[in-house]
């Protein structure tokens, strides 16, 4: 006998019941046999009942009672016990087979075709891989051992009743007829709530995600108002939906109980009167109605299960036909062998990409690209020169043509040879949460995980790898990420050590050229780009409640500032802050950030402290509540007079301010010694940055060619002490926050370049991949491609700035889904065609 | 760089507001935009300072921000072929890089601090994100760039007469 049915191989394909049968089959046997001996200790008690009343009690026998209650006790305990085993195994049985369902709907969603993503929401899939998938693991964990229990127990219990009386036991069973007519009804109409629940549960995922992928707009526009009602609208769907739903639940389970309920009627009326006339005895009665109770717990469980298969059906089904859809290329080879090695000779022919609706992108391409050769594609946009490029490395599928890499047919090449082979880097590039390494390194590790390499093999070196983010211009901004990078005391011990004797060298070489651009951290002096919470304690906090971002809340503090004649005039800065910065601010609709760079005020604080100066007008600062109060002071304590020049740190301020910073440092020393430790040039200062602590000052100016400037002199130095790699590696892992949002557009583009640059493939395909890039990292990749890579690798580029190109072996000129001309830059400028239009522009059109 | 030079520089910065205020509501450029705008582009304006020899702007470079002088000197010139040529100087109170504010054009000309300078510098960011909260303000601004234009086209047409004639059909920039 086979024991499987035949299970399809494509996922969306496969029916609830399969995974059934792909679930741990050893631990269902396990479940049957320990369900049998379940089934056996739940009658048996029934019968003990019966001899306890009849036998012991009748014949008031206290060693027979003994007995019977003993045998009654082991079953009930043996029950419990092993309908805990029964409910453990079902749990891991059902996890196990959600976790498998899991993992395989995920690599199926992964291998669909951009098509399908260009449509789907990823709030939906979202919830389909989280919450939607978890009934069909519950139903399968139940599957077996659910029915079977169930039917057992509830024909043992039937048997046991016809045993002791078939006339009673018929009229009791009478009922389940009915129900089982009236039940599926209901059970139809709960499956189309159900439906509905599940639909409008996605509807709802969708408009999340959509909320929460576009908060920038939601800021920017104040549209909570806007977009809470929408979602408000879905809410009160999905209410109504599970109301409705959950009614039919309820009736369902309500009729069960009446049908149960009417049993016992029966069995007293007619029980009763047999009993009355001595036809049926006392102990039989009270054993026939526990059984008949009895009944009632098998059949609520089956009913339960129904309800459980019927929920997974709905899910299931809609979960598979969302997901409906074959990978348009072969993923891997189907018989395992080394990845092909291509030369890099790309050939197209004829090539058409049609989309729905019959609108062709491409029209019949048919392009010829020799091993090592640069080509770029250029024209106006819509000419599908991205479209080309993207068919050529299987991100788009053509629909009509033939199109190879070294002669092997592109649409049916496994997508592994292709990955193997192509680089590909997008205009807009993704990046994934993490440090900037592991995004460096995400093209290699994918390529490393798909041929099963787990040591190290593979992996560029550290100084590849800093080779290569030379080269594409990323080296200042990772030598940035780790200079602005803090330290938590205890970390990085020797690293510290060396920055410290660095700090000296730098003083010594630098200090006087940089006088002008960084103010240098001095017990004597007030410190323009430090906040004023920073210069009273011209230290690293050591406990939490002197941490900066707390004083404004610490009493002690707060009586400190108090002490030495400190608060009123912090009270009096924070009110004028909070004033200017309203004043100027009121009439921004929806400021962002940018506007939020000159004042201490955060972006979300904005309304609240816009509330504070509507009160600030009406009460006396020495009347305000202790609340604003500490609002006020918080803004004082965050001013830093170089950054915030809304207002004026007056002389007199200063002065009192440098009092307070000897004055805290006695008080400290008298009544905490050890909370704070001062800024000395010999220590380490862990709560300020790398470059603070090399510079022991900060840099005043926010413009990038003087942080360049100083960025290069402490490069210089690094060299110098043989710590440039340890600082790099430092940057290296600076976490770029989710989808790369702590990036800059062109960073995350030449993070995107590196990752492929250092996979070094034979054919490199770059969509715009130099769109987002300055002049400057720009004229740099150019030149890279036409030094390090021309005639080595074949490189593709969709190529949007015309000035770029001359030097290409080839130029493809699209227009409206065709190539219209093609050749050197030399060679179509002299044609005057469509290139020397694209360059020189349409003077007709101008 | 002595102390009372720094402390110097630290109260200056910190007055900047209500001058760089005063400043922007006296340029033509930013003329008949309201209050309310121009106190957000005061206030969004940063002061830097170059010391002398330090490009502000490179030829060929994008424009992406316009700087006021408040002291010190810059040249402006233009490369040809290999040669430099110095064109003019400026001193405190010039406006540079208006039109930068507007669109990302590449600069035709270098700026270059003679002395040590220190400017209040607008960036374009930081410009158009007001622009975009203050729907008034880019007809304003676009209407004085036209009118400066006219102006320039004017006097330029007045003072070499003869010169525009032979060279006919370089002129009528304003019929753009």
């Amino acid at each position: 006998m086979k024991l499987r049915p035949d299970i399809p191989g494509a996922i969306y394909k496969r029916s609830l019941f399969s995974w059934v049968w792909t679930s741990n089959l050893k631990l269902q046997g396990s479940l049957l046999a320990i369900i049998v001996v379940t089934v056996f200790v739940r009658v048996l008690p029934l019968e003990m009942q019966k001899k306890i009343i009849n036998l012991a009690i009748g014949d008031k026998r206290l060693d027979l009672l003994l007995r019977y209650c003993t045998y009654y006790l082991v079953c009930v305990v043996a029950a419990s016990g092993l309908k805990l085993a029964i409910n453990s195994l079902q749990n891991y049985i059902g996890q196990e087979s959600l976790t498998d369902l899991r993992k395989q709907l995920y690599a199926h969603i992964l291998t669909l075709p951009m098509s399908f993503f260009r449509k789907a929401s990823p709030g939906m899939v979202v919830s389909s891989l989280v919450s939607e998938v978890a009934n069909t693991g519950e139903f399968v964990g139940q599957a077996i051992a659910v029915p079977v229990t169930n039917l057992l127990t509830l024909f043992a219990f039937a048997g046991y009743l016809f045993y002791l009386n078939p006339l009673l036991a018929l009229l009791s069973m009478a009922l389940y007829p009915v129900a089982v007519l009236v039940i599926p009804t209901l059970q139809k109409r709960t499956n189309r709530a159900n439906k509905k629940r599940v639909d409008t549960g996605r509807n709802m995922s969708t408009r999340i995600g959509e909320t929460i992928a576009g908060i920038q707009e939601v800021h920017g526009n104040a549209s909570f108002r806007l977009e809470n009602r929408r979602f408000g609208a879905i809410a009160d769907q999905l209410f109504h939906v599970r109301v409705i739903w959950n009614l039919y639940k309820y009736t369902i389970k309500v009729s069960n109980n009446f049908f149960q309920n009417l049993g016992p009627f029966i069995l007293f009326l007619v029980g009763g009167y047999l009993a009355i006339n001595g036809r049926f005895d006392l102990g039989a009665l009270v054993a026939f109605l526990s059984a008949n109770e009895k009944l009632y717990d098998p059949w609520k469980e089956l009913m339960d299960f129904y309800q459980v298969y019927q929920d997974a059906r709905v899910s299931y089904g809609r979960i598979m036909e969302y997901f409906e859809g074959d990978p348009e290329f072969l993923m891997e080879p189907e018989t395992p062998r080394p990845p092909a090695v291509l030369d890099g000779r790309v050939s197209a022919h004829e090539l058409v990409l049609e989309v729905g609706g019959g609108i062709q992108l491409l029209k019949g391409v048919s392009l010829d690209i020799a091993p090592g050769q640069m080509v770029a594609l250029v024209g106006f946009s819509g000419s599908g020169k991205s479209t080309l490029a993207m068919s050529l490395c299987q991100i788009l599928k053509y629909s009509g043509g033939s199109a190879s890499l070294s002669g092997l047919d592109i649409s049916a090449m496994p997508k592994s040879d292709v990955a193997d082979n192509i680089g590909v880097v997008s205009q807009h590039p993704f990046i994934f949460a993490g440090s900037i390494r592991d995004n460096l390194l995400y093209s290699l590790n994918a390529r490393r995980e798909a041929h099963g390499i787990t040591n190290e093999a593979g992996l560029p070196t550290l100084d590849e790898l800093i080779a290569v983010v030379q080269q594409v211009g990323l080296f200042t901004d990772i030598l940035r990420f780790a200079l602005n990078s803090v330290f938590k005391k205890g970390r990085k011990e020797n690293l510290v050590k060396k920055i410290i004797r660095i700090r000296q060298a730098y003083q010594t070489s630098h200090g006087e050229a940089l006088a002008d651009s960084v103010e240098f951290f001095d017990p004597a002096r007030y410190l323009y780009y430090s906040s004023v919470a920073e210069n009273l304690l011209f230290g690293t906090p050591e406990q939490e409640d002197l941490a900066p971002e707390n004083l404004a809340g610490n009493p002690r503090f707060i009586g400190f500032l108090h002490d030495c004649g400190l608060k009123m005039f912090l009270l009096q800065v924070g009110a004028e802050l909070a004033n200017r910065t309203v004043d100027i601010l009121k009439d921004v609709p929806s400021p962002e950030a940018i506007f939020f760079e000159r004042t201490p005020i955060d972006p979300e604080e904005f309304e609240d402290y816009r509330d504070l100066v509507g009160r600030l007008g009406r009460v006396r600062l020495h009347k305000l509540p202790p609340e604003d109060e500490r609002r006020l002071l918080t803004l004082a304590l965050r001013f830093t007079p170089g950054r915030h020049a809304i207002v004026t740190l007056s002389p007199i301020l200063e002065g009192l301010l440098l009092q307070g910073r000897a004055m805290l440092a006695e008080r400290i020393a008298a009544d905490a010694p050890g909370a704070v430790t001062f800024f000395r040039r010999e220590d380490y200062l862990y709560s300020m940055t790398l470059m603070d602590n090399i510079l022991f000052g900060r840099v005043k100016s926010s413009n990038p060619k003087i942080l360049d400037q100083i960025q290069k002199t402490i490069v210089s130095l690094l060299i110098e002490e043989d710590m440039l790699e340890r600082v790099l590696e430092i940057g290296l892992d600076f976490q770029v926050g989710s989808m790369g949002d702590r990036l800059s557009g062109g960073q995350r583009q030449k993070v995107a370049i590196a990752r492929a640059f250092l996979r070094e493939p034979p054919i490199l395909i770059l969509d715009e991949a130099t769109a987002a890039l300055d002049n400057a990292s720009q004229a740099r990749i150019q030149n890279l491609l036409e030094t390090k890579w021309k005639g080595k690798s074949t490189i593709i580029s969709v190529v949007h700035r015309l000035d770029t190109i001359v030097n290409y072996d080839k130029v493809a000129v699209m227009k409206a889904g065709r190539i219209v001309e093609t050749g050197t830059y030399a060679e179509l400028m002299e044609r005057q065609g469509v290139l020397h239009e694209l360059v020189h522009g349409n003077p007709g059109r101008a | 760089m002595n102390s009372s030079m720094e402390i110097r520089e630290g109260r200056e910065s910190s007055c900047d507001f209500s001058r760089a205020l005063e400043i922007l509501r006296d340029l033509p450029l930013f003329s008949g935009v309201s209050l309310e705008g121009i106190k957000v582009l005061a206030y969004l304006a940063v002061a830097e300072s170059f010391s002398a020899g330090e490009v502000l702007l490179g030829q060929g470079e994008k424009m992406d921000a316009a700087y006021f002088l408040l002291d010190g000197e810059v040249a402006v010139s233009r490369r040809w072929g290999d040669t430099e040529k110095h064109l003019y100087s400026r001193e405190q109170g010039a406006f540079l890089g208006g039109l930068g504010l507007l669109a990302p054009a590449k600069s035709l000309f270098s700026v270059r601090a003679v002395t040590d300078v220190c400017c209040l510098v607008l960036g374009r960011e930081k410009f158009l994100k007001t622009a975009e909260r203050f729907p008034g303000m880019l007809p304003k601004i676009l209407g004085n760039v036209v009118e400066h234009v006219f102006r320039w086209e004017e006097n330029f047409v007045r003072a070499h007469a003869e010169e525009c004639v032979d060279r006919s059909s370089e002129m009528g920039l304003t019929l753009f």
